[in-house]
């Protein structure tokens, strides 16, 4: 079955910053292409990532266990993850495994860029 | 007089990641023609993925087997696979500074149902029996 369900956006912000935009169904099937982006992210050498859920229609734990290991990963490198515009049909697993309490919310990407700059984020 | 048996609707789906997304289809479909609202559609998907991806981590092979009884006051579904069997009574979140990365799906399937039974058994692998009923 050839469906891939999902599309990972990035932008690059800085040398250590990037936004990525997670857009479709992120789940038990898709969530590696997410950690698979973000990881080749990290190993250039981002540390602090906005990731963008405007358009994601769907995240289930596996889609949890991804962002968490992302933000162990950055964390680990003095760096931090926001969540950016996080829709209610995706908000219920992250406040149902209490995970929302451990990422940074914001409504936009600017919020979010100005948000890990002031983290320590080099400036564009 | 006896009551009319309620409608069944079966799927069997291969146990691997990507026909997932048809039990869920299915799910909605199903949830949708009981005229549930989209927030109880959405629990549902959810839950029915958790339950799937659960089968899949621990049976790895085979099929799994999800039954939707459409009761009158309630959806009851059933998620079954053949494998290994796991220790239902140990995944626990801990809003801790470190935070877990795997073991949360049977803690949203918890979260979203009215009733959640699960047997689990090394011969006859998993059952994820699962509720939801109408809001009053």
């Amino acid at each position: 079955m050839e469906t891939m369900q999902i599309e990972i956006r990035s932008r690059r912000v800085s040398p250590n910053l990037a936004v990525v935009q997670v857009i479709g169904e992120c789940d038990v099937y898709t969530a590696p292409k997410f950690r698979e982006a973000v990881d080749r992210l990290i190993e250039d050498g981002v540390t602090f990532l906005a990731i963008n859920l405007t358009k994601t229609e769907y995240l289930d734990s596996t889609a949890l266990g991804a962002l968490v290991r992302t933000l162990k990963r950055v964390r680990e490198r003095e760096g931090d993850v926001d969540l950016v515009n996080v829709p209610d049909r995706v908000r219920r697993p992250l406040e149902i495994t209490h995970l929302i309490d451990i990422f940074t919310l914001t409504n936009t990407e600017d919020e979010a860029v100005a948000d890990l700059i002031k983290k320590g984020a080099t400036e564009p | 007089m006896t009551s009319p048996v309620p409608p069944t609707i079966a799927l069997r789906i291969p146990c691997s990641p990507e026909y997932v997304s048809v039990a869920r289809l299915t799910i909605s479909a199903v949830a949708s023609r009981m005229n549930f609202g989209i927030d109880d559609i959405d629990d549902l998907k959810l839950a029915v993925g958790e339950a799937c991806a659960n089968a899949i981590e621990h049976a790895a092979e085979g099929d799994i087997d999800i039954i939707c009884t459409m009761e009158p006051d309630q959806l009851v579904l059933s998620v079954k696979d053949c494998g290994i069997g796991f220790d239902p009574s140990a995944p626990r979140v801990e809003p801790a500074e470190e935070p877990p990365v795997g073991g949360l799906g049977l803690i949203i399937i918890q979260a979203l149902m009215d009733d959640v039974q699960i047997h689990s058994d090394p011969q006859r692998g998993t059952e994820v029996r699962m509720v939801k009923r109408f809001q009053k």
